[in-house]
């Protein structure tokens, strides 16, 4: 039976199966009506087949959307038990946003971006805490976190389904294929900001949370001073050397404000720093071993600028030498419950702290040590 | 059909953990985390070797297949 059906389908299209094959026009039509169809309907069918790619991403990412907001208005629910209806506020908070100032002023815009990010989270703080009375800053700093995720989540989602339904409409294969190939890394972005949220929920340590973590560790036991919004300081004495620890409050989750807090300590109270010493997390290349310590030169702080800027201008301005302490992670270990290998990296980042101390200063002389990132479930 | 659409990674969650260390003799204790601990929080047990006071040290999530991910790993 197969050799039959062999034999006939040889006589249509086998070069010398047939007496008649080669002058066949049914070979002929068989062979280019495909190259025909996909050389003028070749590029339609990738944009379906990229359209259909990117739906289901949307789908998931909707889903992702959806689940971090009833996880907020959940967390706000049980855990806060506030007055009225939490949903209304929750998608208000969702759908807020922030104008960034215009960066042609040739005075500098640092000081518009503080005020701007200052207004902001201000603003914020306040409407959390007018959803629950007598609601603990440690709870504020937790819902403020969720929302902040679910707000990111949302954006994303809203991002995607513009360029999505712009290249449906247009079928411009261009907007399409950007879309596709950047769809991997937000989806990755946005699991890992869905498994924030767990982590925020349950006050747990992030992989952010290790400069805290070294600096906090330092602090035990000594009498902790505020010296800026959510920040707080020490004094301390290493080998005949004075510690100034700065990082935010624990354990909520806050990253305080350690430019306003150097500025206050060697600007305004006047101290004699020899040396500032940041110790943070950092991105790492992929390839490169999550939870590896590496040091240098510069002050190691991300966000938008304004405290990387505060820090530079008093170290310069004073002439302050500022030596970094890394512990290398991707963004999603960096936002999501403090993984082994960081949590171990502990130890390595102590010592090269304290190396660097006796290195670089003398007997008698002053350190500012900070440490920068969100503190959350990470006391002092 | 597993050729065409690929084989699903199964997403793991990391299971949490807690690291209690005495204050005075350094001896650690690794128990599941539970609601409201947070680093550097007193807790009320004593150590079982010396009773002294036991402080968390570490809260870390370990992944189920992290030794084999470290192995595969490029050390830079």
């Amino acid at each position: 039976m197969l050799s039959f059906s062999l034999l006939q389908l040889n006589g249509i299209f086998g070069p010398g199966g047939g007496s008649d094959s080669g002058t066949n026009p049914l070979t002929y039509v068989l062979w280019f009506a495909p190259i025909f169809l996909l050389m003028v309907y070749g590029q339609k069918f990738q944009s379906w087949m990229i359209l259909s790619d990117v739906s289901k991403s949307l789908t998931k990412l909707k889903t992702m959307k959806e689940t971090a907001r009833n996880e907020a208005i959940d967390y706000v629910k049980i855990s806060i038990k506030p007055s009225a209806d939490p949903c209304e506020k929750v998608d208000k908070f969702l759908e807020y946003f922030t104008i960034m100032p215009v960066d042609l002023d040739p005075n500098g815009i640092v000081g518009k971006l503080d005020h701007v990010i200052r207004t902001r989270d201000e603003r914020i703080r306040s409407e959390i805490k007018r959803m629950a009375e007598g609601m603990t800053e440690s709870h504020a700093s937790r819902v403020e976190n969720i929302l902040e995720a679910a707000t990111a989540l949302n954006m994303i989602y809203k991002v995607v389904r513009h360029f999505y339904l712009m290249g449906k409409r247009t079928t411009s294969m261009f907007v399409l294929v950007q879309l596709q190939m950047v769809m991997p890394l937000l989806l990755q972005e946005a699991e890992a900001l869905q498994s924030a949220i767990s982590a925020f929920k349950e006050g747990q340590p992030i992989g952010d949370s290790i400069g805290p973590m070294i600096v906090g560790k330092m602090m035990i036991g000594k009498d902790k001073k505020m010296i800026a919004r959510e920040t707080v300081y020490t004094e301390g004495e290493y080998m005949n050397r004075k510690l100034y620890l700065v990082k935010a409050e624990g354990p909520g989750g806050a990253v305080g404000r350690p430019g306003e807090a150097v500025q206050r300590l060697v600007g305004e109270i006047g101290l004699k720093i020899d040396a500032i010493i940041m110790i943070d997390a950092a991105l790492k290349l992929e390839g490169e071993k999550t939870g590896a310590v590496a040091e240098g030169i510069g002050a190691a702080i991300g966000g938008i600028g304004v405290e990387k800027y505060q820090i530079e201008e008093v170290a310069t301005r004073f002439s302050i030498p500022v030596y970094a302490v890394i512990v290398k992670q991707s963004i999603q270990d960096a936002i999501t419950i403090m993984r082994k290998e960081i949590s171990e990296s502990f130890d390595k980042v102590s010592n090269t702290v304290f190396s660097l101390i006796e290195d670089k200063t003398s007997l008698g002389e002053s350190v500012l040590i900070i440490g920068i990132g969100n503190t959350l479930g990470v006391a002092q | 059909m597993w050729l065409f659409f690929g084989k699903k990674k199964k997403k793991e969650d990391p299971t949490i953990y807690t690291v209690e260390t005495c204050h005075d003799c350094g001896e650690k204790n690794r128990r599941i985390f539970e609601p409201n601990d947070y680093i550097y929080k007193k807790t009320t047990t004593t150590c079982k070797k010396c009773t002294g006071i036991v402080m968390i040290s570490a809260v870390y999530g370990e992944y189920p297949l992290e030794k084999q991910k470290q192995k595969n790993v490029i050390a830079v």
